[in-house]
């Protein structure tokens, strides 16, 4: 058992590596939250079977990154607390503010606008079109309905498309 | 710093693994503080209320009546615990009194749970004891067909023993009578030696009245033993006990046991005097002794072994039995208890 997760854990490192990296902004704090979602997959797996791996391993993930998140937000009225614990920025889950977006020159890749975007768009966006997950995938990686899923992807890209179109972007020929 | 590299799967899986690690062993170090801290203040409130003691008293109540000669040590020592399921542990020692003094006789062991059906009593002897074989009574008649038992059965060998063992010596010994006696009757006809009772066996219906089991030859009847030792209560200032039956407090004993037999009926389920206790047939037991009074069928003594070679004469004994012999320890008329 112990090596097919090792196995299972290699084999789904680099995505949810990558899905966490495009959640939190940080490399290390992905690292760290890679690890954590490991750790509690293998408590999570002993006790129950799941069939699609990998929509469950990502949704796993992404509790680990929102409960990071509440963490912090929780250690934010401990004084000193912040600067001693939460080194490592990370994004929010409803995404950096769109001014900065507008005013950042040196962003032009499409990819990283993604950042500004709340979390369930930013989700929605990168497992459908980067990891090219289908929509019953994403459902049960963002525990949504499938009607759900489909209206938060075109709300997603609709967002997109006007932070594209607020930087000035779009070719006249879109 | 965000491209993938085979360093970066090592580092997440090895850190993945020693997380992993120490979060269970956060868990099992959190289990085990639980438990105790649980068991320490399950522990303090049981050392500080005393529930123990009822079953004590009353374990040491069951011993005085089904178990000749086994004293308790009163308001002695006993090692008392309680699990984390509320299961109670009660331990304590029993000794064998020869002569004037307490000799280590074995260990009782209760385990008390919440549920009274699972509880027991145990009483470990040193195996030297030989309580069984050592304690025998045997009717005067058969409570059902009313043949009498009156063939002597005097064991040779233990007068031989009393007679050939130096005099500076003390022994305990059992007997049973030829005809029903009342304890005051027995206690006037060993009055001409010098000698302590402590312990007879009480005839309380066996056989007529309720079906105890039996054990026997043409020549004996015997039941369960069920008896009469010295008086043990509870006051104001504590608990008493007399250690032996005499002429003095022979009526505050057979009292004793009575209000005790009938707290337990009052008091206490079926299962906590039969099962747990091994008390069977109280009811009936007690009912008898009520109506037809206390009559008993021999007795436990001890004294020096010539004051014991001396009840040879007497007529009305039938089937001694030797106990232990032990070094000189006796004065006359010494009290105990």
């Amino acid at each position: 058992v112990e090596r097919n997760l090792d196995e299972l854990y290699r084999h789904f490192a680099k995505p949810l590596y990558f899905y966490l990296l495009k959640l939190s902004g940080s490399p290390h704090l992905a690292e760290d939250l890679t690890q954590e979602t490991f750790v509690r997959a293998t408590i999570a797996l002993s006790v129950q079977h799941h069939e699609n791996i990998r929509a469950w391993l990502l949704k796993t993930a992404r509790n680990a990154y929102l409960d990071e998140w509440r963490k912090r937000e929780r250690r934010k009225w401990i004084p000193f607390a912040e600067s001693l614990l939460n080194r490592r920025e990370m994004i929010s889950p409803y995404g950096l503010p769109e001014d900065e977006a507008i005013k950042a020159e040196n962003q032009k890749d499409v990819e990283q606008l993604l950042s500004y975007l709340p979390e369930i768009y930013r989700s929605t966006i990168y497992l459908r079109e980067i990891e090219g997950l289908s929509y019953s995938e994403i459902q049960k990686a963002l525990d949504l309905t499938e009607g759900q899923v489909k209206v938060t992807l075109h709300r997603a890209k609709k967002k997109l498309a006007h932070l594209v179109e607020n930087k000035g972007w779009r070719d006249e020929n879109d | 710093m965000t491209e993938w590299t085979k360093d970066k799967e090592k580092r997440i899986l090895f850190k993945y693994r020693v997380t992993l690690t120490f979060r269970i062993l956060r868990v099992l170090l959190f289990c085990f503080l639980l438990y105790a801290g649980y068991s320490m203040i399950t522990n303090f409130i049981f050392q500080q209320t005393n529930m123990s003691d009822k079953h004590v008293f009353y374990s040491e109540l069951a011993l005085d009546w089904t178990q000749p000669n086994l004293q308790t040590d009163l308001g002695g020592p006993f090692n008392k615990e309680i699990t984390p399921f509320w299961t109670q542990k009660i331990s304590y020692s029993v000794y064998r009194v020869v002569g004037t003094k307490s000799y280590y006789a074995g260990e009782v062991s209760i385990n008390k749970p919440v549920l009274t059906s699972f509880a027991n009593m145990q009483v470990k002897l040193n195996p030297q004891n030989n309580q069984k074989e050592r304690y025998v009574f045997s009717l005067p008649e058969n409570p059902k067909t009313g043949k009498k038992y009156n063939v002597l059965l005097n064991d040779p060998s233990v007068w031989d023993v009393l007679n050939k063992v130096e005099k500076g010596t003390v022994a305990d010994m059992s007997f049973s009578t030829t005809r029903y006696l009342s304890p005051e009757e027995l206690i006037k006809l060993l009055k001409p030696y010098d000698l302590h009772v402590l312990w007879m066996p009480l005839y309380t219906g066996e056989l007529k009245n309720f079906d105890p089991g039996y054990a026997g030859s043409s020549d004996t009847l015997s039941v369960p033993n069920f008896g009469l030792a010295g008086g043990r209560g509870k006051d104001g200032s504590g608990q008493w006990k007399d250690t032996d039956l005499r002429e003095e407090n022979l009526k505050q004993s057979e009292e004793s046991m009575l209000k005790s037999m009938k707290n337990l009926l009052n008091n206490e389920s079926k299962t906590y005097y039969e099962s747990f206790l091994g008390l069977h047939y109280l009811p009936e037991r007690y009912d008898y002794l009520q109506k037809q009074g206390f009559h008993t069928y021999g007795a436990v003594v001890t004294g020096p072994v010539k004051e014991l070679l001396k009840l040879k004469n007497v007529k009305e004994i039938r089937d001694p039995k030797l106990g232990d012999l032990e070094f000189w320890n006796w004065e006359k008329n010494v009290v105990q208890g």
